[in-house]
């Protein structure tokens, strides 16, 4: 079983790797910085509609037909655009409560810039290893993370630091490591410099220098949100291993134990695929691997605030403060 | 008396610019006119990259009590043991006093400039800036408010306070984490400022400026090769009346623009020189000089790799600093 789902998994990488790279292949090949490294430099967008994790009710789907695709990405703009959620009945498939349940709507949809369409492969997960497009949390984190979650989309919080990284605007969102496409702001600026790649997030205005080659390979061992980030080559693919978070990282369900490491390919002149395996023995029974396309823009990228007039987390601590005696501690059986 | 290499290009009879050329070529030896090329990157353009400080005990500004341009070697030594003293002192616990942090977290430049400086401004030559009336006028009542209030809302405290950004060009203020991680890759350069883990991404391609109307706080910078110099040219700064109380000449203004220049004379050093427009604030543009190097340890600061920074998550100082406007308000 465990070598047919290797196989499989396998089959699928290469199938959706190399899928794109024919004429645009060559031309990516002949991409060179001017000291001779495989240029993956530029502007990108990430933006997909083709979610993190493969939705339930496309179980053993990896993949949609056209038509199919089309139907899902026509509901999918639909179920997500907030100007057609009703602030009384709330979108529960959004994770908005009804109002009877206390939930309120937030930015309207004007402020959001997710993806519109599936990837160019028309997948139904970013994951894709394991082949159920699952990410495989272990059974007792899965626990723990549904009472957390629970709690925390009721707005129970104690101190700022229950709170999520991006409630606190310190990371999160898709600032990465690992980069995930969501709401807005899924773009990206890749620069190459000698002995460095500088990886800048328009999310959570966050830079990564990641240094490769030998001088470059010791880490200093300090922790850090971002964790430390070390880059080498494999060929034509530039490779980060990123590990010493602090504590949780930008990525959703993960401990400082984390290992992420990304894979950054040029597959043509304007796309660059980037690959990321996530391995974190507390959290995860396995690592596992997603794939998503960068794809150049034209745009650049401008300033980002977040911490400044955070009146959402003060407003979450004060409401905190009157449904303390409410509070979940365990899953109704 | 690298004063003079600036001096000389706002000087406008071609008598004085030649005597001041004369004492150019005498005095800077070391600069690219004379021996030092910087090393080349592989798209041929001049490398600036390093982990660079730009710790220094020199300020901005002439002290009144400094009347020269230079301090002889003497002066220079005796002013930075008044500083060594001044900085132990500052450890004593003063009852009633509730301080700041001690010198273990402050991390300042021990000399003075290489050249014994009395100002980083070397034009004007009386190393002061040159204010508007208005600009003055705002610079008196700004300082004038700086850690003394009213704090009405957070805003009303200092962007640096508020751990959003100390602001543009590169002077060493703060006491600690000077560092700028300069990297270069083909059409860009790369500034990542150690202070507010702030970074500038700066197209050296000849792209234009976006639209004015796109402000930002750190403004829309475009770079350009001049000779061995990368020219830094910065407009479209964010119109923020909230600002910069302690330093109000840094406030981003719309009206503002930025040159800076970066050069490489040597192995260890970059001349980094900006100068300052802004009709509203100052009478004629400015310029200062300040010496950038990656000897660490010439200027008594510590040496290494640039870490995360931290600032807004737990700041307890802004939120303080508002709980204790509100007590006085109580009283009053």
């Amino acid at each position: 079983m465990r070598n047919r789902f290797a196989l499989a998994a396998i089959a699928v990488t290469a199938t959706l790797t190399l899928a794109p790279l024919t004429a645009g292949a060559q031309q990516a090949e002949t991409m060179r910085t001017p000291d001779g490294q495989p240029d993956i430099s530029g502007i990108f967008t990430f933006r997909t509609l083709t979610p993190l994790q493969r939705p339930s009710a496309l179980e053993g789907q990896e993949t949609l037909d056209p038509e199919s695709a089309a139907q899902f990405e026509a509901s999918e703009r639909i179920r997500l655009n907030r100007d057609l959620f009703d602030p009384e009945s709330g979108a529960p498939s959004a994770g908005y409560q009804s109002r009877a349940e206390g939930g309120v709507l937030s930015y309207n949809e004007f402020w959001y810039e997710r993806g519109v369409e599936l990837t160019a492969d028309k997948r139904t997960s970013l994951v894709v290893d394991p082949p159920n497009g699952r990410i495989p949390y272990n059974p007792e984190y899965q626990q723990a993370a549904r009472i957390r979650g629970l709690n925390l989309r009721n707005g129970f919080a104690d101190h700022y630091t229950d709170r999520s990284l991006a409630d606190r605007c310190i990371m999160g969102f898709n600032a990465g490591p690992p980069m995930v496409s969501s709401a807005y702001n899924n773009n990206v600026h890749i620069l190459q410099i000698p002995g460095y790649v500088v990886i800048v997030n328009e999310m959570v205005h966050n830079a990564r220098v990641i240094p490769f080659g030998d001088e470059n390979s010791e880490r200093h061992g300090l922790r850090q949100w971002s964790g430390d980030s070390r880059g080498r080559w494999e060929g034509e693919t530039f490779v980060v291993e990123t590990k010493n978070f602090l504590r949780e990282t930008s990525l959703g369900g993960s401990s400082k134990d984390t290992i992420v490491v990304e894979r950054f390919r040029r597959a043509d002149p304007d796309t660059v695929m980037y690959e990321f395996t996530v391995e974190d023995p507390n959290n995860f029974t396995r690592p596992w691997t997603a794939l998503m396309p960068l794809r150049r823009t034209d745009g650049t990228l401008f300033e980002y605030a977040c911490h400044e007039g955070n009146i959402g987390m003060h407003g979450i601590m004060a409401g905190a403060r009157l449904k303390n005696t409410q509070k979940v501690t365990s899953l109704p059986q | 008396m690298v004063h003079h290499k600036a001096r000389l290009l706002h000087l406008l009879t071609f008598a004085a610019a030649m005597v001041a050329l004369l004492l150019v070529t005498a005095t800077l030896g070391a600069q690219s006119s004379g021996g030092y090329t910087a090393p080349r990157t592989a798209w041929d353009v001049p490398d600036l990259q390093g982990i660079w400080t730009n710790a220094t005990l020199t300020p901005v500004e002439r002290p009144e009590s400094m009347a020269g341009q230079v301090l002889t070697a003497e002066e220079a030594a005796a002013f930075e043991t008044r500083s060594a003293e001044a900085r132990a002192a500052s450890d004593t616990f003063i009852p009633g006093n509730v301080g700041a942090y001690n010198q273990f977290w402050m991390d300042g430049g021990k000399v003075v400039t290489g050249d014994r400086r009395t100002s980083l401004i070397i034009d004007p030559p009386d190393g002061r800036i040159p204010w508007t009336r208005e600009g003055r006028e705002r610079f008196e009542s700004d300082s004038a408010r700086y850690g003394v209030g009213p704090f009405d809302s957070w805003v009303d405290a200092d962007t640096g306070e508020r751990c959003l950004t100390d602001g543009l060009p590169f002077v060493p203020l703060q006491g600690y984490n000077m560092n700028y991680h300069i990297l270069q890759g083909p059409g860009w350069v790369a500034m990542l400022n150690e202070m507010f883990h702030e970074y500038r991404l700066i197209p050296t391609d000849g792209r234009p400026h976006v639209p004015g109307h796109v402000g930002q706080v750190l403004g829309d910078a475009r770079g350009r090769w001049e000779g061995d110099t990368l020219v830094v040219e910065t407009t479209s700064f964010a119109d923020k009346s909230h600002w910069l109380w302690r330093a109000t000449w840094r406030a981003a203004r719309p009206s503002l623009r930025l040159v800076e220049r970066f050069t490489r004379v040597d192995e260890t050093t970059i001349d980094y020189e900006f100068t300052m427009t802004d009709p509203e604030m100052f009478t004629r543009p400015w310029t200062a000089l300040v010496p950038m190097t990656t000897d660490h340890a010439s200027r008594g600061v510590t040496s290494g790799p640039m870490f995360e920074y931290a600032c807004h998550e737990g700041n307890y100082g802004l939120l303080n600093i508002m709980r204790g406007a509100r007590a006085e308000d109580a009283e009053q």
